[in-house]
């Protein structure tokens, strides 16, 4: 490890014996559980680990631990809306073609993949893009699937591959 | 396919959008044929859900409230209110104090200075009944109803904050306002409101006309309005006789200035926070103008040397 590490990581554990019970509190507050917020806090820490080359620049420590532990907050409360989701989606399936566990996190983590693709469009953009992409329904056919008129569905394919293509890397 | 191939050369934002959209694809092949339609069918049952939920905390929040006020109304009959901060602060000649209210707000109390502090669901009143206050708002994050408006009252005009440091300094028959950061609404009785802005000042004549706005960079700002934060005055070419009436708000004793002095131009720091002030300024002074300074009994004059 060389010497930058280590005065990294001493300026990871200043940070985290300063304000760790803090970010707990705040978690606590907003999930209303203590284990979720412990486990979130961790979290929060590892991700503070994995960027600290940028930790110099840190001016407001809470500040920026909550703006991290935030986004890991809203991602463990949709993976939570998901898995709960899916879990309805496939009860009414028969047993022989449910996932073992295992494979059910790894259907849950391609999920959230799709998921933040899409955030902060319409829901129908990602359903006509879904349709269309993964079960490869043509426009005509998502069309009448969504209730919604053939224009809209292309409209909205247009709007999903322009998301896509300037969002994602 | 040719056309596709065309459509790829035509421009390599086509490629590159190609390559993209071919590795998010790929995900799409770890699900298989079978479990497909569970993916759409997952998330259109989350964004049913979500949406529920969305009405549902809405309602909530609209009933909240409604039971919140009909609460306030209840409780404000029966003259009791637990969100209330009603309080009472004072200083004596000589004094300086600094609180904190129950949002966070400082205040600052100059010498001789008296105020209420009357706190509600909707509004954060200060009654300025007499002297000076330098105030600093806080964002007022704990309240229930997001942030509250922000008064300070005195006579017949009303001043509102928006996210401020400002002081007030009301003496006789007139209220100067200084504002530092931020701006404060002036709201007189009789007339049209007038916004302050940073480094902006007002004079407000007691209950006979708008407010005034002072020229900050005019010879008028003979002294810093704010140094008494910092315990000291501070003036610059002051008339004597101006600067003993601001000296005697300092300490209780009686400073008598002849006619043929008052003129004179006093320049300097004076240190506010010692027993006796008015000695030590006045001392100070004689050092650089022509007067002689006399103690009798509890009143001290100045003179001609």
């Amino acid at each position: 490890m060389s010497a930058v590490d280590v005065s990294l990581l001493q300026e990871v554990h200043t940070l985290y014996c300063s304000h760790h019970g803090w970010l707990v509190n705040w978690l606590k507050r907003r999930l209303g559980c203590i284990h979720n917020a412990n486990d979130l806090a961790q979290d929060t820490f590892l991700r503070v680990i994995d960027k600290s080359t940028m930790l110099t620049h840190v001016n407001e420590p809470r500040a920026f631990l909550s703006t991290i532990a935030h986004g890991l907050m809203v991602d463990h409360i949709r993976r939570k809306e998901l898995e709960q989701a899916y879990l309805q989606a496939i009860a009414h399936l028969p047993q022989r073609l449910i996932s073992s566990a295992e494979g059910r996190l790894v259907f849950i983590e391609a999920l959230m993949h799709i998921d933040r693709l899409f955030v902060g469009l319409k829901p129908n953009v990602r359903s006509v893009f879904l349709l269309s992409r993964l079960e490869g329904m043509t426009y005509p056919e998502i069309s009448i699937k969504l209730g919604v008129s053939l224009r809209t569905v292309e409209s909205h394919m247009a709007e999903a591959l322009r998301h896509i293509l300037t969002k994602s890397r | 396919m040719q056309q596709l191939l065309s459509w790829r050369a035509q421009n390599p934002l086509h490629e590159a959008a190609w390559q993209k959209l071919n590795k998010i694809e790929q995900h799409f092949d770890q699900f298989p044929i079978t479990s497909k339609p569970i993916v759409t069918e997952t998330f259109s049952i989350a964004d049913q859900q979500k949406s529920a939920l969305t009405t549902r905390r809405r309602r909530l929040k609209r009933l909240s409230l409604a039971a919140m006020i009909i609460t306030a109304t209840a409780l404000l009959a029966n003259q009791y209110t637990p969100w209330h901060q009603e309080a009472h602060y004072a200083t004596g000649i000589g004094e300086r104090e600094t609180v904190i209210l129950a949002d966070g707000t400082q205040v600052m109390l100059n010498t001789n200075s008296e105020i209420d502090v009357n706190f509600s669901l909707f509004k954060r009143e200060i009654i300025l009944q007499r002297g000076e206050i330098y105030i600093e708002t806080s964002k007022d994050k704990e309240s229930l109803v997001g942030r509250r408006s922000f008064l300070v009252k005195f006579e017949q005009t009303a001043l509102e904050a928006i996210g401020t440091k400002f002081s007030v300094n009301n003496q006789t028959s007139n209220t100067k306002l200084y504002v530092t950061e931020g701006i404060v609404e002036i709201q007189p009785n009789n007339y049209a409101p007038v916004r302050a802005y940073a480094y902006e000042s007002y004079t407000m004549l007691e209950g006979t006309s708008a407010p005034i706005k002072i020229n900050t960079t005019d010879q008028v700002m003979n002294m810093d309005p704010m140094a008494w934060i910092g315990g000291v005055l501070v003036v610059k070419q002051m008339r004597l006789d101006e600067f003993v009436t601001e000296l005697s708000r300092y300490q209780d004793i009686t400073i008598i200035c002849d006619a043929d002095v008052a003129h004179l131009k006093v320049s300097g720091v004076f240190q506010l926070n010692q027993e006796e002030p008015v000695g030590h300024a006045l001392k100070a002074i004689s050092r650089t103008l022509q007067v002689s300074i006399d103690k009798k009994n509890r009143a001290v004059i100045i003179s001609k040397k």
